[in-house]
Protein backbone atom coordinates (compact mmCIF):
# COMPACT_ATOMS: atom_id res chain seq x y z
CA UNK A 1 0.00 0.00 0.00
CA UNK A 2 1.73 3.98 -0.68
CA UNK A 3 2.84 4.99 2.07
CA UNK A 4 0.28 8.27 1.62
CA UNK A 5 -3.16 5.92 2.08
CA UNK A 6 -1.24 5.01 5.40
CA UNK A 7 -1.36 8.24 6.79
CA UNK A 8 -4.44 10.08 8.59
CA UNK A 9 -4.91 12.61 6.10
CA UNK A 10 -5.64 9.93 3.41
CA UNK A 11 -8.06 8.09 6.18
CA UNK A 12 -9.75 11.63 6.51
CA UNK A 13 -10.55 12.14 2.65
CA UNK A 14 -11.95 8.44 2.48
CA UNK A 15 -14.14 9.01 5.38
CA UNK A 16 -15.43 12.26 3.31
CA UNK A 17 -15.70 10.16 0.17
CA UNK A 18 -17.41 7.50 1.81
CA UNK A 19 -20.05 9.78 3.90
CA UNK A 20 -20.59 12.10 0.63
CA UNK A 21 -21.24 9.50 -1.63
CA UNK A 22 -23.58 7.63 0.73
CA UNK A 23 -25.58 11.30 0.85
CA UNK A 24 -25.93 10.91 -2.26
CA UNK A 25 -27.31 7.25 -2.89
CA UNK A 26 -29.46 8.22 0.20
CA UNK A 27 -30.43 11.44 -1.72
CA UNK A 28 -31.62 9.85 -4.48
CA UNK A 29 -33.49 7.12 -2.79
CA UNK A 30 -35.82 9.64 -0.85
CA UNK A 31 -36.62 11.51 -3.66
CA UNK A 32 -37.62 8.33 -5.77
CA UNK A 33 -40.99 8.31 -3.02
CA UNK A 34 -42.80 5.00 -1.91
CA UNK A 35 -41.83 2.70 0.80
CA UNK A 36 -39.19 0.79 -0.07
CA UNK A 37 -37.01 3.50 -1.41
CA UNK A 38 -37.67 5.39 1.62
CA UNK A 39 -36.93 2.75 4.09
CA UNK A 40 -33.60 2.42 2.04
CA UNK A 41 -32.30 5.94 1.43
CA UNK A 42 -33.05 6.20 5.68
CA UNK A 43 -31.08 3.34 6.29
CA UNK A 44 -28.16 5.10 4.19
CA UNK A 45 -28.69 8.36 5.79
CA UNK A 46 -28.20 5.84 9.37
CA UNK A 47 -25.67 4.62 8.37
CA UNK A 48 -23.85 7.70 7.49
CA UNK A 49 -24.15 8.64 10.76
CA UNK A 50 -22.42 5.83 12.15
CA UNK A 51 -19.97 6.17 9.64
CA UNK A 52 -19.51 9.75 11.41
CA UNK A 53 -19.97 8.36 14.97
CA UNK A 54 -17.20 6.01 14.82
CA UNK A 55 -14.41 8.79 13.42
CA UNK A 56 -15.66 11.75 15.52
CA UNK A 57 -16.68 10.07 19.11
CA UNK A 58 -13.45 10.24 21.46
CA UNK A 59 -15.17 7.03 22.97
CA UNK A 60 -13.19 3.52 23.51
CA UNK A 61 -15.95 1.70 22.84
CA UNK A 62 -16.67 3.52 19.63
CA UNK A 63 -12.92 3.24 18.72
CA UNK A 64 -13.12 -1.04 19.54
CA UNK A 65 -16.32 -0.87 17.06
CA UNK A 66 -15.00 1.21 14.47
CA UNK A 67 -15.25 -1.39 12.10
CA UNK A 68 -18.90 -2.55 12.38
CA UNK A 69 -20.42 0.66 10.36
CA UNK A 70 -17.90 -0.33 7.16
CA UNK A 71 -18.48 -3.76 7.30
CA UNK A 72 -22.93 -2.89 7.77
CA UNK A 73 -22.37 -0.13 4.81
CA UNK A 74 -20.67 -2.67 2.26
CA UNK A 75 -23.63 -5.64 3.46
CA UNK A 76 -26.13 -3.02 2.90
CA UNK A 77 -25.14 -1.06 -0.30
CA UNK A 78 -24.45 -4.95 -2.10
CA UNK A 79 -27.77 -5.58 -0.79
CA UNK A 80 -28.94 -2.88 -2.62
CA UNK A 81 -27.29 -3.31 -5.66
CA UNK A 82 -28.29 -7.30 -5.67
CA UNK A 83 -31.84 -5.89 -5.04
CA UNK A 84 -31.72 -3.80 -7.94
CA UNK A 85 -30.52 -6.11 -10.60
CA UNK A 86 -33.10 -8.44 -9.84
CA UNK A 87 -35.97 -6.25 -9.40
CA UNK A 88 -34.70 -3.14 -11.53
CA UNK A 89 -36.62 -1.06 -13.09
CA UNK A 90 -33.31 -0.18 -15.10
CA UNK A 91 -33.40 3.79 -16.01
CA UNK A 92 -30.53 6.51 -16.13
CA UNK A 93 -31.43 7.62 -12.22
CA UNK A 94 -30.80 3.49 -11.27
CA UNK A 95 -27.83 3.46 -13.62
CA UNK A 96 -26.17 6.48 -11.72
CA UNK A 97 -27.30 5.12 -7.89
CA UNK A 98 -25.36 2.31 -8.86
CA UNK A 99 -22.35 3.85 -9.89
CA UNK A 100 -22.06 5.33 -6.86
CA UNK A 101 -22.86 2.65 -4.71
CA UNK A 102 -20.36 -0.02 -6.66
CA UNK A 103 -17.68 3.04 -5.93
CA UNK A 104 -18.58 3.36 -2.10
CA UNK A 105 -18.42 0.17 -1.70
CA UNK A 106 -14.43 0.11 -3.66
CA UNK A 107 -13.36 2.94 -1.05
CA UNK A 108 -15.29 1.05 1.82
CA UNK A 109 -13.38 -1.94 0.74
CA UNK A 110 -9.86 0.31 0.50
CA UNK A 111 -10.91 1.64 3.68
CA UNK A 112 -10.95 -0.99 5.66
CA UNK A 113 -7.64 -2.43 3.97
CA UNK A 114 -5.97 0.93 5.20
CA UNK A 115 -7.16 0.56 8.48
CA UNK A 116 -6.75 -3.56 9.58
CA UNK A 117 -4.26 -4.60 7.23
CA UNK A 118 -6.64 -7.62 5.46
CA UNK A 119 -10.17 -9.01 5.20
CA UNK A 120 -8.57 -11.17 7.95
CA UNK A 121 -7.32 -8.27 9.51
CA UNK A 122 -10.89 -7.04 9.76
CA UNK A 123 -12.21 -10.17 11.24
CA UNK A 124 -9.76 -10.58 13.57
CA UNK A 125 -10.26 -6.98 14.70
CA UNK A 126 -14.30 -7.68 14.73
CA UNK A 127 -13.85 -11.11 17.42
CA UNK A 128 -11.26 -8.84 19.22
CA UNK A 129 -14.19 -6.33 20.04
CA UNK A 130 -16.43 -8.99 20.45
CA UNK A 131 -14.36 -11.11 22.97
CA UNK A 132 -15.84 -10.06 25.87
CA UNK A 133 -19.62 -11.15 25.04
CA UNK A 134 -18.12 -13.89 23.25
CA UNK A 135 -18.75 -17.54 25.94
CA UNK A 136 -15.07 -18.74 27.03
CA UNK A 137 -14.44 -21.56 24.40
CA UNK A 138 -15.10 -18.79 21.80
CA UNK A 139 -12.74 -16.04 23.04
CA UNK A 140 -9.42 -15.49 21.10
CA UNK A 141 -5.94 -16.92 23.10
CA UNK A 142 -3.89 -14.49 23.85
CA UNK A 143 0.26 -14.79 22.85
CA UNK B 1 -4.86 21.12 9.35
CA UNK B 2 -5.21 18.02 11.39
CA UNK B 3 -6.80 14.86 10.20
CA UNK B 4 -9.70 15.07 12.18
CA UNK B 5 -10.31 18.73 11.93
CA UNK B 6 -9.81 17.62 8.03
CA UNK B 7 -12.56 15.17 8.36
CA UNK B 8 -14.71 17.37 10.26
CA UNK B 9 -14.74 20.12 7.90
CA UNK B 10 -15.32 17.77 5.28
CA UNK B 11 -18.03 16.30 6.58
CA UNK B 12 -19.73 19.91 7.13
CA UNK B 13 -19.20 20.38 3.42
CA UNK B 14 -20.44 17.20 2.55
CA UNK B 15 -23.40 17.78 5.05
CA UNK B 16 -24.46 21.21 3.75
CA UNK B 17 -24.12 20.23 0.09
CA UNK B 18 -26.56 17.35 0.28
CA UNK B 19 -28.84 20.17 2.56
CA UNK B 20 -28.98 22.54 -0.83
CA UNK B 21 -30.66 19.80 -3.22
CA UNK B 22 -33.92 19.39 -4.35
CA UNK B 23 -35.82 21.44 -6.62
CA UNK B 24 -37.91 19.96 -9.61
CA UNK B 25 -37.33 19.81 -12.91
CA UNK B 26 -40.43 22.33 -14.22
CA UNK B 27 -41.56 21.55 -17.32
CA UNK B 28 -45.35 21.78 -18.25
CA UNK B 29 -47.94 19.77 -15.95
CA UNK B 30 -50.62 19.70 -17.70
CA UNK B 31 -51.83 17.08 -20.53
CA UNK B 32 -51.58 18.19 -23.74
CA UNK B 33 -54.51 18.22 -25.90
CA UNK B 34 -52.93 16.32 -29.16
CA UNK B 35 -52.87 12.92 -26.64
CA UNK B 36 -55.65 10.45 -27.26
CA UNK B 37 -55.52 9.21 -23.53
CA UNK B 38 -54.22 10.98 -20.54
CA UNK B 39 -52.84 9.81 -17.07
CA UNK B 40 -51.66 12.29 -14.40
CA UNK B 41 -49.08 11.40 -11.08
CA UNK B 42 -50.67 12.93 -7.83
CA UNK B 43 -49.44 11.83 -4.45
CA UNK B 44 -47.77 8.18 -5.63
CA UNK B 45 -50.96 7.57 -7.50
CA UNK B 46 -52.90 7.57 -11.57
CA UNK B 47 -55.94 9.73 -11.27
CA UNK B 48 -57.72 7.34 -13.05
CA UNK B 49 -57.35 3.15 -12.95
CA UNK B 50 -58.87 2.50 -16.52
CA UNK B 51 -57.87 3.63 -20.16
CA UNK B 52 -60.12 2.44 -23.17
CA UNK B 53 -58.19 2.94 -26.49
CA UNK B 54 -59.46 1.55 -29.48
CA UNK B 55 -57.79 -2.17 -31.32
CA UNK B 56 -55.70 -1.86 -34.06
CA UNK B 57 -55.14 1.49 -34.00
CA UNK B 58 -51.55 3.63 -32.89
CA UNK B 59 -52.83 5.87 -30.42
CA UNK B 60 -50.51 8.63 -28.03
CA UNK B 61 -50.74 8.36 -23.98
CA UNK B 62 -49.96 11.62 -22.09
CA UNK B 63 -47.79 11.03 -18.45
CA UNK B 64 -48.60 14.08 -16.65
CA UNK B 65 -46.37 14.16 -13.67
CA UNK B 66 -47.12 16.60 -10.76
CA UNK B 67 -44.87 15.06 -8.64
CA UNK B 68 -40.45 15.58 -8.22
CA UNK B 69 -40.24 11.68 -8.15
CA UNK B 70 -39.80 9.94 -10.98
CA UNK B 71 -42.09 7.87 -13.07
CA UNK B 72 -42.83 6.30 -16.17
CA UNK B 73 -46.34 4.21 -17.64
CA UNK B 74 -45.35 0.67 -18.94
CA UNK B 75 -48.08 -1.55 -20.69
CA UNK B 76 -47.93 -5.44 -19.78
CA UNK B 77 -50.08 -8.48 -21.27
CA UNK B 78 -51.32 -8.98 -16.94
CA UNK B 79 -50.79 -7.81 -13.76
CA UNK B 80 -47.76 -10.26 -13.07
CA UNK B 81 -46.07 -7.61 -15.05
CA UNK B 82 -43.21 -10.62 -16.65
CA UNK B 83 -44.17 -9.85 -21.03
CA UNK B 84 -44.05 -5.92 -21.36
CA UNK B 85 -45.98 -4.82 -24.89
CA UNK B 86 -44.51 -0.88 -24.07
CA UNK B 87 -42.14 0.68 -21.60
CA UNK B 88 -41.80 4.61 -21.40
CA UNK B 89 -39.02 6.71 -20.48
CA UNK B 90 -39.09 7.73 -17.27
CA UNK B 91 -39.34 11.53 -16.35
CA UNK B 92 -39.58 13.66 -13.38
CA UNK B 93 -41.87 16.61 -12.72
CA UNK B 94 -42.82 17.42 -16.30
CA UNK B 95 -45.42 15.87 -19.34
CA UNK B 96 -44.21 13.26 -22.18
CA UNK B 97 -46.37 11.75 -24.73
CA UNK B 98 -45.46 8.03 -25.06
CA UNK B 99 -46.78 6.41 -28.94
CA UNK B 100 -47.43 3.54 -28.17
CA UNK B 101 -48.48 0.83 -31.31
CA UNK B 102 -51.60 -0.81 -32.05
CA UNK B 103 -52.77 -3.23 -29.98
CA UNK B 104 -55.44 -6.15 -29.96
CA UNK B 105 -58.47 -6.11 -28.30
CA UNK B 106 -58.28 -7.44 -24.85
CA UNK B 107 -57.63 -5.89 -21.15
CA UNK B 108 -54.07 -4.98 -20.66
CA UNK B 109 -52.28 -4.09 -17.27
CA UNK B 110 -50.56 -0.52 -16.74
CA UNK B 111 -48.04 0.68 -14.37
CA UNK B 112 -45.03 2.86 -13.37
CA UNK B 113 -42.40 0.81 -13.07
CA UNK B 114 -40.78 2.29 -10.15
CA UNK B 115 -44.00 2.61 -8.10
CA UNK B 116 -46.18 -0.66 -8.66
CA UNK B 117 -48.92 0.41 -6.62
CA UNK B 118 -49.57 3.03 -9.14
CA UNK B 119 -51.10 0.82 -11.46
CA UNK B 120 -54.73 0.22 -13.92
CA UNK B 121 -56.48 -1.50 -16.73
CA UNK B 122 -56.11 -0.68 -20.18
CA UNK B 123 -59.00 -1.77 -21.98
CA UNK B 124 -58.59 -2.14 -26.26
CA UNK B 125 -62.31 -2.31 -27.06
CA UNK B 126 -62.49 -4.06 -30.74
Amino acid sequence: MPQFMRSRSAGALLTVAIVALTLATAYIHLNLGGLLFTLNGLGYLGLAGLIVTSVAAPLAIVKRFAWFPRVALIGYTAATITGYLVMGPYFSLGFIAKGIEVALVALLVVDLVRSYGSPLGVVRAAVDSLAPVLPERFRPRAG
Amino acid sequence: MKPMRLTLLGLALVTSLAACGGGSTGGSTTAPDTADVALTSVDLAFDTSTITVPAGEAFTLALVNQESMQHNVAIYTDSSASDDLFVGEFIGETTIVYDIPALEPGEYFFRCDLHPGMKGTLIVEG
